[in-house]
């Protein structure tokens, strides 16, 4: 057996495990039976096994990390997510609500990615970079702090909508969810700095200058202002719980179009390494 | 009064109104530069006055507000990570603008094409292109620098895996430098590197039919695979189109292909090795002198670079003391909980990220959707590289339009009047596109489309036959390979009209003329320009 179909294998197995996850913890959170919701975790979590596996095999496969084609992008940025979110639930149980939100978008990444070309493409010279591990790895860090900020954005809108439910009832109270919508903010704004200043370093390296106006530069700095004017506004003008909710949501629909959309409607260097 | 007047503009400069519109600004002139293509962007907003008063506009916000948190910090006495961590995130991005500045006025880059054995003086002329900040001289190194030779190696589909060159400075005691890509070599302040851009060289002397001769370099550029491509004008209208490959072992190719054509008329098709040369019909000849390699040698020097840095480690140092490190403290005006009836208000109120997200849909949809336009394009552009193929007897060319079904009927095609020594010299007359339909992987479109051929003989680019024009409804199936869409066949919508009729091609038996004419001109030689 090649170890592309093994590869498939392991993928799709994941994929499996994800989807009885998604199912148990929304059976657990749905009808209202919160002792449950572990199961769904647990099954989320032994996915990360075979998922684990497969991405090691893409490794071996074609002798480097998960930097090009979408395929072994989005596979990697969906297992950190969940990662995230497994480890998040862990140290915060009463945040289980969150793998809702986290572990569907997660599933469909993966799959987007393994609907798309898997042929596996050879690492240009100027892609031999530690600074290029750094800039790859804290984008999928970034992406799934943005995910994390994304689900708790909308578990706070249902809260101020009103809504009531035991799984609504075990999350803390509108304020608390607030400021941890703010934390996955502020974490992904770590993680989303590092990307760029890492990307600078690497450009510098290769390229003879940091910054470029490449379109995918500029649509990270687009980002990286949106979020700053979301927090600057909230700081200055108090804006409510509902707005910063919008407003977090909106900064990661940009962020998720500045990372998977945008390298493909923008000619720019990204364009060529993911595809 | 006076002072009263400072306060009042530094109370405006840092109010907080100012400063979110001075951050929507700069996101937006971003989103506006993404609209055109790089060097647009760079000229109409990033380098236009608006951008650069509203950077120079937050940076003054951005030094008041720095200013009087240092000030507080200081008098607070007690080390808090939040204040902390936005007076370094505040500082960091000074610290970044500032250095885009400096570079902008004391920065240089320069670059210069060099052949195997060239070297390249130490003034400031002999790199090709200069790009001094406002306040510098143009770049100049201090002693010359020979390149002696270049090492690459290719994966075996043809893209690059590896490429360092070697570098002889002429100093007073020699220094001989390895340097492959990602790093690079100080020399006077300046730092030297080398990118992906290499190639062989082609080196020849062409003798027009007046007996002048001119010596030209012609540097292949990458095409696609192992292939690298280039034309070369020469001196009584022709033009040389020129093709080597470079194997997985990176060796320097031992010969080229070459395709002279004059107007519509294909001269000479084959291939010459170093010391080679051709006969052209006009009385002219053509000569390969040697095949060394090119690279693009950059040279830089930023008197910021170590700023820029520190800015970017002041900012990072900054979020993570102020996101990771420190409470977030929540909003004090919450409502607990929203009453029932108002979940109906929350469906109906303006919801901006659901528009944003509209707007996505749409605009992605726009994108995906083939419009005859955009479909008239890719007709267009499949025509015009067919009828190129014809041209030059060049199937190679049809690569990057068709795919593997509809290329080997080229192949076929062509190879056949290459062999009767015959090449096609078509024009499209008009093209108009009826109807563009696409499905997830395929897009047809019809087209009504005029023609006008005739057939040239190779060599002497005489016609053959008659002129003829066409009318064809024609329906091109083009599929999705790797993000492009390649002709995967064609077929006739509705029966095809003539101009003339058809088989009336001259058939010459023997040798096509052109192929295979090479002359000897001595042994190989390595070429030095």
């Amino acid at each position: 057996m090649n170890s592309f179909i093994l590869e498939t294998i392991f993928h799709w197995s994941a994929v499996a495990f994800y989807i009885a996850g998604i199912v148990g913890v929304a059976y657990a959170l749905i009808f209202a039976r919160p002792e449950k919701s572990p199961v769904g975790l647990w099954l989320a979590a032994t996915g990360l096994v075979p998922h684990t596996v497969a991405l090691v095999l893409r490794y071996v496969h074609v002798g480097h990390g998960p930097y090009m084609m979408k395929y072994e992008v989005l596979s990697s940025n969906a297992w950190l997510a969940i990662v995230l979110l497994l480890l998040l639930v862990w140290r915060q149980p009463r945040w289980t609500a969150l793998a809702l939100v986290v572990l569907p978008v997660s599933v469909l990444m993966l799959g987007f990615g393994l609907f798309s070309n898997p042929e596996a493409r050879d690492l240009p010279p100027t892609l031999r970079s530690m600074w290029l591990v750094f800039h790859v790895l804290f984008n999928k860090l970034a992406v799934g702090a943005f995910l994390l900020s994304f689900a708790a954005a909308i578990i706070l809108l249902r809260k101020l909508a009103g809504a009531s439910s035991r799984w609504l009832e075990r999350l803390p109270c509108v304020e608390m969810v607030e400021t941890y919508t703010l934390r996955f903010v502020g974490f992904g704004m770590v993680f989303w700095t590092t990307t760029i200043a890492a990307g600078s370093i690497w450009a510098n390296q290769s390229w003879g200058r940091y910054w470029g106006w490449d379109p995918i530069e500029t649509w990270s700095l687009v980002t990286w202002l949106s979020y700053a004017i979301l927090l600057h506004a909230r700081l200055f003008f108090r804006l409510k719980p509902r707005t910063t909710a919008w407003g977090t949501i909106a900064c990661f629909i940009l962020s998720v179009l500045t990372i998977l959309i945008f390298p493909f409607i923008f000619p720019s260097m990204h364009t060529a390494y993911f595809q | 009064m006076h002072l009263s007047a400072i306060q009042r503009l530094k109370r405006f400069l840092r109010s907080p109104t100012l400063i979110v519109v001075e951050i929507a600004v700069i996101t937006l002139a971003g989103v506006a530069g993404t609209l055109f293509t790089q060097d647009l962007a760079s000229e109409r907003v990033f380098r236009s006055g608006w951008f650069l008063g509203a950077v120079s506009l937050a940076f003054i916000s951005l030094l008041i507000v720095a200013f009087d948190q240092i000030r507080q910090l200081i008098r607070s006495r007690s080390l808090r990570f939040a204040p902390l961590g936005v007076v370094m995130i505040h500082i960091g991005l000074l610290l970044v603008i500032l250095a885009a500045a400096l570079k902008a006025l004391f920065g240089v880059e320069a670059m210069a094409d060099l052949l195997e054995g060239e070297t390249l003086p130490p003034t400031a002329s002999a790199w090709a292109v200069q790009k001094p900040g406002k306040l510098v001289a143009p770049l100049q190194v201090a002693n010359s620098v020979t390149l002696e030779s270049v090492n690459a190696r290719r994966y075996p589909s043809g893209d690059l895996q590896g490429l360092a060159v070697r570098l002889r400075f002429s100093e007073t005691t020699p220094r001989v430098v390895d340097m492959p890509i990602n790093e690079s070599v100080e020399e006077s302040g300046a730092r030297l590197f080398v990118g992906s851009d290499y190639g062989p060289a082609v080196l020849f002397e062409w003798r027009g039919a007046t007996g002048a001769v001119t010596r030209t370099a012609v540097l292949l550029k990458h095409d696609r695979g192992q292939r690298f491509e280039s034309t070369l004008a020469g001196p009584d209208g022709e033009r040389a189109f020129l093709r080597t490959e470079v194997g997985p072992s990176g060796k320097r190719p031992s010969d080229v292909e070459v395709r002279v054509m004059k107007g519509s008329a294909l001269l000479f098709a084959g291939l010459l090795s170093s010391g080679q040369g051709i006969t052209l019909p006009s009385g002219g000849s053509l000569a390969l002198r040697g095949m060394p390699f090119w690279v693009r040698l950059h040279a830089n020097r930023d008197p910021a670079l170590w700023l820029i840095y520190l800015g970017f480690t002041f900012v990072i140092l900054g979020v993570t003391l102020r996101f990771t490190l420190s409470p977030i403290p929540s909003s004090q005006s919450v409502p607990v909980g929203v009453p029932a009836n108002e979940r109906n208000d929350l469906a109906l109120a303006p919801q901006p990220a659901l528009l944003l997200t509209l707007v996505g849909v749409l605009g992605l949809t726009a994108c995906n959707g083939y419009s005859l336009p955009k479909a008239r394009e890719l007709v267009e552009r499949y025509n015009a590289v067919v009828s190129e193929a014809y041209r030059r007897g060049d199937v190679k060319l049809v690569d990057s339009v068709v795919g593997p079904n509809e290329g080997k009927k080229l192949t076929g095609l062509i190879g056949v009047r290459l062999d009767m020594g015959l090449t096609l010299d078509s024009k499209v007359l008009s093209v108009e596109v009826l109807e563009a339909e696409q499905s997830k992987d395929e897009l047809r479109v019809r087209t009504r489309e005029r023609w006008s051929y005739c057939d040239r003989r190779i060599g002497t680019g005489e016609q053959v036959g008659e002129k003829s024009e066409d009318s064809y409804e024609m329906r091109y199936f083009f599929r999705r390979f790797e993000q492009n869409w390649l002709v995967d066949r064609i077929e006739f919508a509705a029966p095809p009209q003539f101009g003339r009729p058809p088989g009336t091609w001259a058939v010459e038996h023997g040798r096509v003329p052109g192929h295979g004419a090479v002359k000897s001109e001595g042994k190989k030689e390595r070429g030095s320009p």
